[in-house]
């Protein structure tokens, strides 16, 4: 759940990159804070092992401008994708706001991608979250590469509502703002209607 | 007598069965070589803080007891377990339940060391880390992040960056290792100088501003030759002290669990930690009575391996090449079966090897397209 600080004034959202091993997540989160003005970002923390790979979870605070009046922040915050790092992807989901979810587009993948959706489902529905009913976006990552699945096909397997979806090669930013823009904005849209008047 | 070994393994050692000049005992877990021999050792009388040990008393070790620990961690469960092991050890411990609060105690109470738990609401385990490293107030905290990043024995890595902290622990590690690491923390000299029994007694500062100075002898725990000769009663002394009342030191508590001790072993502090185990979570099974089950079972399997594969690519191409994957990837393959076995019902497990099928078929298809 999102924090309010009415001292400080300012919200605090937190969303969640979620996704099968190696698909773009601490990428993305890279990227955001590459191109980022200095003045809106903190500093980025990587818990990730020497060969760069997540190990607990990457982290980037962002301010994204005022609602009425109050300073609004986001956490972004990137889960280890692996099949072995359950615990700690349960752990990264505590009081998540906005989840995006980011495909591996290879078709070798495609299976790594329905398995950790559903981990999401889970592991969300085991903290009283349904991944129905919570802020979320998809991006179907690594569009650059030869072996990709077709993205209609993509979106038969992992989006079947049909929320907001993105293509992306987060490597060279492609998508990356548009995916995030979406989530901030479900995630600003949800704590409007929480708020009276 | 429970014998440190640097690796973190501790061994106990029968005391009857250490003969006067000692005996040599090769670590378990690392393989060193280890002298053991009869300990003189009577527990070190109270003093002042701050007071300075007289030449006699430097000869014998003087216990840091009493640092104390700060231990952040949502789970009050949890936090009583860790407070149980720490208060039995001679430490003293304080608690705190979230960021904020684990933040404003560091402050005011100026602990020598805080375990705090990566994912502590409010404030993150090394965001706490950060502003207390940044405080000159505080940055001679020592802090050990409590991770739960891992349920599996060995595939693990180790993290390139703890952000300011002095060194982290998995939470299965607690009930082995917690008190080693504190220890470590506060006095390095002591597992530096161990091994060598002609070292002089070394000034240890404790960090904490009010707390003086401690001074501690390697001979302490590990007698030289010489000492060895020593009456054996007063050890014995010290540990009948020691009978039916508070540890006054961790040294004490070592004097003591060495006595109940009957034979050599690594790892002979076993405490509960199933605290831990909850937070560590195993993920849903699938219904084992489902058509769906076995399908959802070969998935799965065929994701571990993938994400093995993923993960190790260049052992991958050579195992391939040179037909030695299996042996190549044994722990990584042994990890994941032990998460296949968890997730996947035993009814579905036992009509088929799934796991070891999804291996022999990605090798398959390597090879195929090595050709």
């Amino acid at each position: 759940m999102s924090f309010i600080n009415y001292s400080s004034r300012e919200i605090n959202c937190k969303i969640v990159y979620y996704g099968p091993g190696l698909c773009g997540k601490t990428t993305n989160l890279q990227y955001i804070y590459k191109k980022t003005n200095p003045d809106s970002k903190g500093k980025m923390i990587s818990l990730a092992t020497e060969t760069e790979r997540t190990l607990f979870f990457d982290f980037l605070p962002l301010a994204l401008g005022e609602i009425r009046g109050f300073k609004t922040r986001f956490h972004l915050y990137t889960v280890p994708g692996q099949v072995f790092y359950d615990a700690s992807r349960k752990l990264i989901l505590k009081g998540v706001d906005g989840v995006v979810f980011v495909a591996d587009s290879q078709v070798e993948r495609m299976e790594a991608n329905l398995e950790s959706i559903d981990n999401l489902r889970i592991n969300l529905a085991e903290q009283g979250y349904n991944l129905d009913a919570i802020p979320f976006v998809i991006q179907y990552n690594k569009r650059d590469l030869p072996n990709v699945v077709p993205v209609g096909e993509m979106k038969k397997g992992l989006n079947p509502r049909g929320i907001p979806d993105y293509e992306a090669v987060a490597t060279d930013g492609g998508g990356v703002f548009d995916t995030l823009k979406s989530i901030a904005k479900l995630v600003i849209m949800e704590l409007k209607q929480g708020q009276p008047g | 007598m429970i014998l440190p070994c640097d690796c973190g393994a501790k061994l106990k050692i029968d005391n009857a069965k250490i003969a006067g000049g000692g005996v040599r005992v090769r670590c378990p877990r690392c393989g060193t070589i280890l002298t053991a021999t009869r300990e003189s050792v009577e527990p070190a009388a109270a003093s002042p803080p701050g007071a300075r040990p007289g030449p006699q008393s430097s000869a014998r070790s003087r216990a840091p007891e009493g640092a104390l620990v700060l231990v952040a961690h949502e789970s009050e469960e949890a936090r009583a377990m860790v407070r149980d092991i720490l208060v039995e050890e001679g430490f003293t411990v304080d608690t705190a339940a979230d960021g904020t609060e684990a933040l404003q105690k560091a402050m005011e109470s100026k602990p020598q060391v805080l375990l705090v738990d990566v994912g502590l609401p409010g404030i993150y385990g090394f965001e706490l880390c950060g502003r207390l490293k940044d405080d000159e107030q505080t940055n001679y905290i020592k802090v050990i992040l409590l991770t739960s990043a891992y349920d599996v024995s060995r595939y693990k890595r180790t993290p390139a960056s703890l952000y300011g902290a002095d060194d982290y622990i998995e939470k299965h590690e607690i009930t082995e290792y917690l008190t080693l690491k504190i220890r470590k923390l506060l006095y390095p000299e002591m597992f530096e100088e161990a091994s060598s029994s002609d070292a002089p007694p070394i000034q240890i500062s404790t960090g904490r501003p009010d707390a003086g100075e401690y001074e501690f002898s390697p001979e302490s725990l590990l007698h030289d030759e010489s000492n060895a000769a020593a009456p054996e009663s007063s050890m014995v002394a010290g540990g009948a002290a020691g009978q039916g009342a508070e540890p006054s030191s961790w040294l004490d508590t070592f004097i003591q669990q060495a006595q109940d001790g009957s034979a050599m072993a690594p790892d002979s502090f076993t405490l509960e930690s199933s605290v831990f185990q909850e937070a560590e979570g195993s993920i849903s099974n699938v219904d084992e009575s489902d058509p769906e089950a076995v399908a959802k079972a070969k998935r799965f399997a065929r994701i571990i391996v993938s994400d093995i594969a993923l993960y190790n690519q260049e052992a991958v191409q050579d195992g391939i090449q040179n037909g030695t994957f299996f042996e190549l990837l044994q722990d990584d393959i042994a990890d994941g079966r032990q998460l296949y076995e968890k997730r996947v019902p035993e009814a579905v497990r036992s009509g088929n090897d799934f796991y070891q099928d999804a291996f022999d078929n990605f090798i398959e298809a390597q090879k195929r397209i090595v050709r």
